[in-house]
This record gives structure tokens, C-alpha cells and sequence, in this order.
């Protein structure tokens, strides 16, 4: 049997689901690797791989994840990053994105001890506002996430109805 | 930054201090939002919501942002006036005297008018499944020209399946968010936004703050959530310890205007899910149709502005 669909998805799915396709394309960086002297997709697959574990370990959403991973792609594109500094950036993106979505954002010394305190905090703060300009202060991009959830519930919502008629029929 | 020249302070708040501005080449004014930490949850939150929000006619506009030494500070319209200096007045939509003369302060028009533009805001936030989580008409912003403006955002987020209940100003809070049951985070919706709407459509009939904890002739205070039991419980839920109210106790203007009533009531909705969707209010025709301001509304509103400036 099919989940029930959630409550947004009744009142606004559709609607939510236009606007967030209208906006995909505005947030989603296409070549995000191409001013980048030092970093290669493989060190990019690396970073991300890593931080999988590191969201969980601090119960931080999928949708968390996802935005960071969006934070990281769009900053890359806008500035060079050396290789060395790669790793603050995946934290970094990960605590912007956290403060947006989650109840609570981890503690940065948290986040620093998860890369062998190779950094100071200051030296995360400093990034942090940076980026925060780069983006033009642009947070609220749609996630993977989010169109997942909304494929979703229109999968159940689909089900629940084909199952309505079909036990009409019986 | 160094473009703007501080003129006063608007507002001061935990967050940080809001300066009505003026820019040195253009003259015009703004409001800047200086938060006084370095970046924190809620400080990103705002950001995000007010640069997805960009560009809508009823949520305030950010024209520029700036980050000096860690802090942000946000670059607004200024919008001169707050909904609350309109309506709590003391007198809602009745008649009273004033300088001899019997007059009603402000029209059910302003009341149509301000509430469907605030759910004009609310619809286009909660298809992006976003709650302003702090609707208060101290926070919903007037114009010269009486546009809403929504201001506010830094309790606003994504919704998610679990938030922290300790938001919105406790006169405006719906049921559910005050029924902890000692729970860290509970699930709700967009509906809390639509309650706040609810209690500020009242505030404005009544003239005053109609959910604050009062005073009861025992001198024991009965709080918020007590008074909310009292005049909205679900019938099925009232125990008898708590005599029941009913809403005319509380809310007599609202409750002698059928049309005000049926709006108000169907957004108090105990039950959040029987609550109106923003949206669905929207498309309310007779509402819609009360909603159209005359000049001499205007002019009533405007003075009522005027004499709260006093």
C-alpha cells in the first residue's frame, strides 16, 4: 500500500513544484569545475563522498546535504579554490546550509575537528562571509531533495487513486 | 556602506539595530538592518527567504546586502508605517467620540484590504513551503500609498517536519505551538501563519490586542493559550473546570459582522487543517469585493497614521 502524500504537497505541490522548476536553473552551475586550476572532479567526488557521513553523523537532513553540495558548486564556479582550502569549503557550505534548514546548525569547532583541525575558525568564518557575497547572498536553491519529495508524493497521490478506482471496479 | 548616512534608529531587537538611512548621492532613504553577532541561523535564514522573495509587491525589498568585519547588514525599503499603529486604536471598527464628533476610525475596506495582501504574500511563501512563522501586525509594514509590506523574515524558513515551537508572539500563536507536551520540536504547517492572520483581522475589529493574557476580576491571569481554549476549543475537548467563553466575550465587533465572522472564524479554526489556505482566501469573492478602498477610506486611514505619528 501506497504512504499517505504530505500535507504541502496536497495544498501546494503543484504549484511549488512550477515555481521551484522555474528557479532550477538560476541556481544549478554548469561547469562548476572549469576555473579551477587545482581541483579535478575526482577530488570534487572525494569531497562529496565525505561529506555524506559527516551530515549524518550530525543528523542533518538530505535536504541539508543537498544544499550544501549546491553552495559548494555555485562558489566553485565563481572562485578559484586551492586544493588545500577544498575541504573548508565542503564544511563551510555544510554550516551555511544547516543554519537554513535545520532546528539546529553544529557547532563549528564540531565541524573543524572533522577535518583534523587543519583549520582555524576564524579562517571558516572568514569563508563563510565570503561566501555569502559570491552567492549574491542566493540560498534558497530547489534541491534534488526536494524534487525527490515531490516525485514522490505524486507517485503515492497517483497510487491512492488507482486503488480508489480500482476497488470501485471490484 | 560607507554611502549611507545613519539618520535615527527605527527598531533594536536581540538581533541587532535597525537605522532609517540615507543615501549620500541619491538622497533617497532605506532602512538598514545591522545584526549585531556574527552570522547566525536566523541572520542566513532572512537572507535566503528575502532574496527568494525578491521582487514580490507585499514583502519588503532588499536592495543591497553588506558583510563588515563578520556582521551583516541588510539594505531595505523603508516603509514608514506598521499595521499595528493603524488598528490598535482602542476602538477596532466602532463608532466613538472624538473632538465632539462621532466617527469610526478606520473602514471594514482597510480590514478586507490589508488582510488579503497579506495573504497575497503568505500563498507565494507557502508554495515554496516556507512559514513566516512570525505574522504579527507589528511586523506587517504600511506604505504612504497603505501597500502591505511583510517584514520580519528571521524566523521564516523551509518547512520541515520538525521545528522548534518557541516562535511567534505569543498573543498570535496558534493552538497547536503551544501544546508542547514537553517535546523538544512538533510537526505543523503554513496553517500557523494563517492563525496569526486570523488574530490580527480580530485585532483590527476589536481595536486592540484581542489574545493577550488578561486579568480576570480575581486578579489571576489567564494566559493566551487559556483564553484561546476558552473562546475556540473544540466543544469535544472543553473539560468542565474551564468555563466556556465563546467568542462574543472576546471579539463582539468581529462577531456582529456575518461576513468578518465567517472570515475570522474559519481561520481561528482549533484544528489546523480546517483552517483556509491562503490561497482560498484569496479567491473569497465577498471578501475580495469588500477589499476596494474609496478616497474617503483612505483619507480615514491616512489620519488615523497621521495622529499615531503625534
Amino acid at each position: 500500500p501506497a504512504g499517505q502524500p504530505s500535507t504541502w504537497y496536497l495544498q501546494y505541490g503543484d504549484i511549488g513544484y512550477k515555481i521551484q522548476r522555474e528557479k532550477e536553473a538560476q541556481f544549478h552551475p554548469c561547469k562548476s569545475l572549469a576555473r579551477q586550476p587545482q581541483l579535478t572532479a575526482e577530488a570534487r567526488c572525494t569531497l562529496v563522498s565525505w561529506l555524506i557521513p559527516v551530515h549524518k553523523h550530525f543528523r542533518l537532513s538530505f535536504e541539508c546535504c543537498c544544499l550544501a553540495v549546491n553552495i559548494m558548486d555555485r562558489f566553485l564556479a565563481s572562485t578559484p579554490v586551492a586544493a588545500d582550502c577544498f575541504q573548508l569549503l565542503g564544511v563551510t557550505a555544510l554550516l551555511i546550509a544547516s543554519k537554513q534548514v535545520e532546528v539546529c546548525s553544529p557547532r563549528i569547532s564540531h565541524l573543524l575537528s572533522f577535518c583534523c583541525d587543519a583549520f582555524t575558525k576564524e579562517q571558516l568564518c572568514n569563508l563563510e562571509c565570503l561566501i555569502l557575497l559570491r552567492l549574491n547572498f542566493h540560498l534558497a536553491a530547489p534541491t534534488l531533495a526536494f524534487f525527490l519529495d515531490y516525485y514522490t508524493n505524486y507517485t503515492e497521490a497517483a497510487q491512492l487513486v488507482s486503488e480508489k478506482t480500482g476497488g470501485d471496479r471490484c | 556602506m560607507e554611502n549611507y548616512l545613519k539618520l535615527s534608529v527605527i527598531g533594536k531587537g536581540t538581533y541587532g539595530t535597525v537605522y532609517k538611512v540615507k543615501c549620500r548621492t541619491t538622497g533617497k532613504e532605506f532602512a538598514l538592518k545591522h545584526h549585531s553577532d556574527k552570522v547566525q541561523d536566523t541572520t542566513v535564514r532572512e537572507l535566503s527567504c528575502l532574496t527568494a522573495l525578491k521582487g514580490h509587491l507585499h514583502v519588503v525589498y532588499m536592495h543591497d546586502c553588506f558583510i563588515s568585519d563578520g556582521r551583516v547588514a541588510m539594505l531595505l525599503s523603508y516603509v514608514p508605517y506598521t499595521l499595528s499603529g493603524v488598528i490598535h486604536n482602542g476602538h477596532g471598527l466602532n463608532m466613538c467620540h472624538e473632538s465632539g464628533q462621532v466617527k469610526q476610525l478606520i473602514p471594514l475596506s482597510f480590514v478586507a484590504h490589508f488582510s488579503r495582501q497579506v495573504a497575497h504574500a503568505l500563498s507565494y511563501m507557502h508554495a515554496l513551503n516556507m512559514v513566516h512563522r512570525d505574522l504579527t501586525p507589528f511586523n506587517v509594514l504600511l506604505t504612504e500609498d497603505l501597500t502591505v509590506k511583510l517584514a520580519d523574515m528571521g524566523l521564516s524558513r523551509q518547512a520541515s517536519k520538525w521545528m522548534s515551537p518557541n516562535l511567534v508572539t505569543e498573543a498570535y500563536r496558534a493552538p497547536e505551538l503551544f501544546d508542547q507536551c514537553e517535546r523538544y520540536c512538533l510537526e505543523y504547517t503554513c496553517a500557523i501563519d494563517m492563525w496569526s492572520l486570523g488574530v490580527t483581522i480580530a485585532d483590527a475589529m476589536e481595536g486592540k490586542v484581542v489574545f493577550y493574557k488578561r486579568v480576570d476580576q480575581h486578579q489571576e491571569t489567564i494566559p493566551t493559550y487559556e483564553i484561546i481554549v476558552k473562546t475556540l476549543g473544540p466543544k469535544d475537548r472543553s473539560c468542565t473546570a474551564i468555563a466556556s467563553w465563546g467568542p462574543d466575550t472576546i471579539m463582539p465587533s468581529v462577531m456582529k459582522c456575518t461576513l468578518v465572522k465567517r472570515i475570522v472564524l474559519g481561520l481561528l479554526a482549533f484544528r489546523d487543517t480546517e483552517r483556509p489556505l491562503a490561497h482560498e482566501l484569496l479567491r473569497d469573492a465577498e471578501w475580495a469585493h469588500v477589499s476596494h478602498m474609496n478616497e474617503e477610506d483612505r483619507v480615514m486611514v491616512i489620519d488615523q497614521i497621521r495622529k499615531g505619528e503625534k
